[in-house]
C-alpha cells in the first residue's frame, strides 16, 4: 500500500502541528514518516493511516521532533555564519580592503576629535536606526513571500531576521563609550578600539542586512536543491 | 544493543562509512541499512540520526541532492571530498579505539 498525495499533505500539516515551522525540515520528516508508514503497511495492511503515522512518530521519542528542530537550527546557524564569513572575507582582501581602511580612518578621525563621544553616539544611533528600518522592510518582505508561497525556509528565516544580532552588538558597547571622553582630541587606544569595532559592525550590518537578503534567492538555491522544484 | 551510549559517539562514523559504500542515501534508508547489517542489534533512532546528518551537512562533509520520488521529495546525502578524507580519519580513530578496548578487556590484560 502506498501513501496518497492527500496523506502527504496531511503529514506536512502534522509536522507543522508538532512545531516544525520550516519547509525544508518538514519535507525531510514527511518523507521519513511516509517511508515508515508504508513499511508498517507491508507488515500489517489493516493499520489505518493515523495508527501507522502515530507509530512512526513514536520512534522520534518523547520529545517528538523537538530535538531534530533544535539541532537543525544549530547546524543552520553554523552554516549561516560560514556564509557570512565568506562574504566578510572579501572586505579584508583587494580591492574591498581599500574601502575598509577608509571607513576605519574616517571613524578614527571622528572618534579622536574633541567631539569623539558624540560621534560614537551618532554612529550608534545611525546603525540602530538603519537596522530598525531594514528590520521592518525585511520582515515585511518575508511576510509577503510567506503568504504568496505558503512556506518558509530555515535559512531564509535566518537571513531575514539577522537584525537581532545587530542590536546586540550595539547594546554591548554603549556603556564603555563614555570612557572615550577622557582622551578626547588625541588618538588613543580606546579611539582605535572604537574605530575598529564600528568598522567591523558596519561591514557586518551591510552584509547581513543588505548583501545576504539581496543574494537570498541564490543562497537558497545553493543550499536547497528542492527550492526551485516547489 | 541495550546500551545506546556505547555507539552514540560512533554514529557519525557509521553514517560516513555507509556513504563510502553507497553513493547516496536518505535518512530512512540509513536507519534500515544499519538495522539490516547488524541484524537488528543496532537501532539508530530518528531523534539522533537527523541531527547528526544536519551537523555533517553544515560542516561541509555531506552534500545533498533532492529527488522527487512518487508523490514526495526525498533528500539524499552524499560524501563531499572533505567528507571522504574525514571518513578515513574517523575510521582510523575508531579502529585505534577498538584495539585499545580489546587490549583492556582481553584475558591477557592483568593489572598486576
Amino acid at each position: 500500500m502506498k501513501i496518497t498525495e492527500q496523506q502527504i499533505e496531511s503529514l506536512y500539516k502534522f509536522t507543522r502541528q508538532h512545531f516544525v515551522e520550516h519547509y525544508d525540515l518538514q519535507t525531510e520528516l514527511v518523507d521519513h514518516l511516509a517511508n515508515d508508514i508504508e513499511s508498517f503497511w507491508e507488515e500489517n495492511p489493516n493499520l489505518s493511516f493515523i495508527e501507522a503515522r502515530d507509530l512512526a512518530f513514536k520512534k522520534f521519542g518523547v520529545f517528538g521532533f523537538m530535538d531534530v528542530v533544535d539541532n537543525k537550527l544549530k547546524a543552520m546557524n553554523k552554516r549561516y555564519a560560514i556564509i557570512l564569513w565568506d562574504f566578510g572575507k572579501e572586505w579584508f582582501a583587494l580591492p574591498k580592503i581599500g574601502i575598509t581602511l577608509l571607513v576605519f580612518i574616517v571613524f578614527l578621525m571622528c572618534f579622536s576629535s574633541q567631539y569623539g563621544s558624540y560621534f560614537i553616539y551618532g554612529a550608534t544611533g545611525g546603525i540602530a536606526i538603519y537596522s530598525l528600518v531594514k528590520f521592518i522592510m525585511l520582515k515585511r518582505k518575508l511576510k509577503i513571500k510567506r503568504i504568496e508561497t505558503g512556506r518558509i525556509w530555515l535559512l531564509e528565516d535566518l537571513i531575514f531576521n539577522a537584525v537581532a544580532m545587530n542590536i546586540l552588538f550595539l547594546v554591548i558597547h554603549i556603556r564603555p563609550s563614555l570612557e572615550i571622553r577622557e582622551s578626547a582630541g588625541v588618538i588613543s587606544w580606546s579611539s582605535i578600539g572604537f574605530a575598529l569595532f564600528f568598522t567591523l559592525a558596519s561591514i557586518y550590518s551591510y552584509i547581513s542586512l543588505n548583501v545576504l537578503p539581496a543574494e537570498s534567492e541564490k543562497l537558497l538555491n545553493d543550499v536547497y536543491p528542492e527550492y526551485k522544484m516547489v | 544493543m541495550g546500551n545506546s551510549k556505547l555507539y552514540k559517539g560512533s554514529l557519525t562514523t557509521i553514517i560516513l562509512k555507509l556513504l563510502t559504500e553507497k553513493e547516496k542515501m536518505y535518512g530512512y534508508e540509513i536507519t534500515q541499512k544499519v538495522k539490516l547489517l547488524t541484524q537488528g542489534e543496532l537501532n539508530i533512532t530518528e531523534g539522533a540520526l537527523y541531527p547528526a546528518l544536519h551537523k555533517l551537512e553544515a560542516e561541509g562533509l555531506l552534500d545533498v541532492e533532492v529527488i522527487k520520488v512518487e508523490n514526495r521529495f526525498r533528500k539524499y546525502y552524499k560524501l563531499t571530498e572533505k567528507g571522504a578524507i574525514e571518513t578515513t580519519s574517523k575510521l582510523e580513530e575508531l579502529n585505534d579505539y577498538i584495539k585499545t578496548m580489546q587490549t583492556l578487556i582481553s584475558p591477557s590484560f592483568n593489572l598486576q
